[in-house]
């Protein structure tokens, strides 16, 4: 009847989506980077395949060497990079959302940091000390940096919590007990023997190149999960946007939705900090970047995620063929701290009124 | 006639009403009702607790004690979604993250009707074009907010009230920080909206002439407690003024329209 000034979104039966052609748009092209990227990290490295030979492998026509090097290795590893980006990136997002504040992501907050610290005790005291190195690691690890994520965040919440998140005050006392985790990670380390110190240290730059199949089991169910959960908090976390009282009175329980969305922002960044270490600001950078390229109104998860997944992806590339080769964590630090720096001066900037 | 206003619903009613922050109790044994389809306006000095009673029976803040009914069932038995449906509550100087578009801020208000699988319709579409429409707001659609003046502003928050189809509309302080014609511009579309929707409004208003002028039905506050309702006409008299503001002024009928005018005794 009347004509819409805006095409509004597509339904189909009872689903309803909303549609903006900017993000719409914006999706197909991050898409397309990622397919870019997956096939370049199939087709580089020491040994040199042609491309039909790589299309017979992944079609399951390979030999023994083949199918290590193409699907164990290089199939494993830029999968790996993909998914550990989108859940850094995606719980970054949930993170930056609910305090408002562009600074709070699970990095910056000392949340990996914690993780980390309870990941280095494991692994550098002498009665657990099996090192990633081994291939059972991996199952303490995993557990030892969700149980240190979580009690980093109860700790950070404790110290922070007035009936509600205040952005400032939480970053605050984030970077405090990052300061401490920090600092107990370096004491640790210096306690430790040559060999689990080297190991604890290859793991804390942050790295893709130890992914094993085995992780991606883990992690797959683990991402899968955090979307969904991610889809459905999605609207509740934007409309916290426009504050508590606002949200309260369109239904949406602010409370309840701050502390689901967090918890589900932690597990997402324990879970991909156990498998990759804590790599350095993909979770801070990614929604931010999303935002601007998607032109949101604040990060939204799965843009965030999608964005996470180029970044780390390019920057593994980056990092094993440029010059030497380094772990992916140098290059998204190199990449991610003069964000950081530009984002506070930014910040202070326009708030400092 | 008055027999019949008399035994209407009030759209929202408070019996026993006790609220505050922490241990603190602002409000105490607050006993009100908010006639439906009226403007309602509560006014008092600072401090006396109108924004805490308005924040109460919007329910963004919990009573320690006493009893909200909306219609004929009581607040706290509601769900936040069938609340969400039936009251909306605009809070004082909302903020809106950058970037935020009108049209996107106006179509938030259908979140209540929407189930979570269908967060769009071509019926959400035009509601919210009726909203932006009633608000004087549809050409700014794509604008955003931070972009707006702050009279813009404030008719594109209420649009996206207006989006939740809500019978009843809480508005605290609408005209704060906006100048005189900006505020009389809001106040105009509150008018409008009780005549053409047959809305309830409820607000909080600092500016007694205003206030005078807009509301059918004002509840006045002194220190956590009702001091006196009724129509403008009735309440606003000198001796009022001069006890609950400490205010020495006269009240004169507009000789134009007749509507009660406050006007401050000079001491000068």
């Amino acid at each position: 009847m009347t004509t819409s000034h805006h095409p509004g979104g597509v339904s189909i039966g009872p689903i309803g989506v909303p549609v903006r052609r900017r993000f719409a748009l914006t999706a197909a092209i991050v898409l397309a980077v990622l397919v870019v990227l997956s096939f370049t990290a199939l087709v580089t490295g020491t040994l040199h395949y042609p491309i039909s030979r790589i299309a017979a492998v992944l079609a399951g026509d390979g030999s023994r060497i083949e199918n290590l090097v193409i699907i164990d290795r290089r199939l494993v590893r830029i999968t790996g990079a993909i998914v550990i980006g989108f859940m850094l990136g995606m719980s970054g997002a949930l993170t930056q959302s609910i305090t408002r504040n562009p600074i709070a992501s699970p990095d910056i907050l000392g949340i990996t940091s914690g993780a980390s610290a309870v990941a280095v005790f494991f692994v550098t005291s002498p009665s657990t000390a099996l090192g990633p190195s081994d291939a059972s690691a991996i199952s303490i690890l995993t557990p030892a940096t969700l149980i240190g994520g979580l009690a980093t965040t109860s700790l950070i919440l404790a110290l922070a919590w007035r009936g509600g998140f205040d952005g400032l005050r939480l970053v605050l006392v984030g970077l405090g007990v990052n300061a401490v985790a920090v600092a107990a990670i370096t004491w640790m380390m210096t306690r430790a023997t040559t060999t689990d110190a080297s190991i604890a240290a290859r793991w804390l730059t942050g790295s893709v190149d130890g992914v094993k199949p085995g992780d991606l089991i883990l992690l797959g169910p683990i991402a899968v999960a955090g979307l969904i959960a991610c889809i459905a908090l999605g609207r509740s976390v934007s409309t916290l946007r426009l504050g508590r009282d606002v949200a309260t009175s369109l239904g949406t329980p602010a409370g309840r939705t701050e502390l689901a969305a967090l918890i589900v922002a932690v597990l997402l960044a324990a879970a991909a900090t156990a498998v990759a270490g804590p790599v350095a600001f993909v979770a801070f950078v990614a929604p931010q970047a999303a935002l601007r390229l998607f032109r949101t109104a604040g990060p939204t998860p799965f843009a965030a995620g999608l964005v996470g997944a180029v970044m780390l992806a390019a920057s593994d590339l980056v990092a094993q063929h440029v010059l030497f080769p380094l772990p992916a964590g140098v290059v998204t630090s190199v990449v991610g701290a003069p964000c950081l720096l530009l984002l506070i001066v930014t910040q202070l900037r326009s708030s400092s009124v | 006639m008055s027999e019949i206003i008399t035994m209407t619903t009030p759209a929202i009613r408070a019996s026993g009403l006790t609220a505050g922050y922490h241990a603190r109790a602002v409000l105490s044994g607050i006993d009100l009702d908010v006639p439906a389809g009226r403007i309602t306006t509560i006014i008092g000095p600072n401090g006396c607790g109108k924004s805490t009673l308005i924040k109460t029976l919007g329910r963004l803040l919990r009573p320690t004690a006493g009893e909200i009914t909306l219609g004929d069932q009581s607040l706290s038995s509601l769900r936040a979604k069938q609340i969400a449906q039936r009251l909306a509550i605009l809070p004082q100087n909302p903020m809106a993250p950058e970037g935020l578009v009108v049209r996107d801020l106006v179509a938030r208000g259908r979140q209540p009707h929407q189930p979570w699988y269908r967060q769009w319709s071509a019926e959400d579409d035009r509601v919210v074009d009726d909203a932006m429409e009633a608000t004087g707001v549809i050409d700014l659609g794509d604008r955003p907010l931070d972009e707006l003046s702050g009279g813009q502003r404030q008719r594109a928050w209420i649009a996206m009230s207006l989006a939740q189809q809500t019978d009843l509309l809480l508005l605290d302080e609408p005209t704060t920080h906006l100048d005189l014609a900006h505020a009389v511009e809001v106040l105009d579309l509150v008018v409008q909206l009780r005549d053409r929707t047959a809305r309830t409004v409820l607000m909080v208003l600092h500016d007694l002439s205003l206030a005078a002028r807009y509301s059918d039905h004002l509840i006045v506050m002194k220190d956590g407690r009702v001091h006196a309702q009724g129509s403008p006409a009735d309440v606003l008299e000198p001796t009022l003024l001069d006890e609950v503001f400490g205010l020495s002024a006269h009240v004169f009928a507009d000789p134009v329209d007749g509507l009660p005018t406050v006007v401050p005794t000079s001491h000068a």
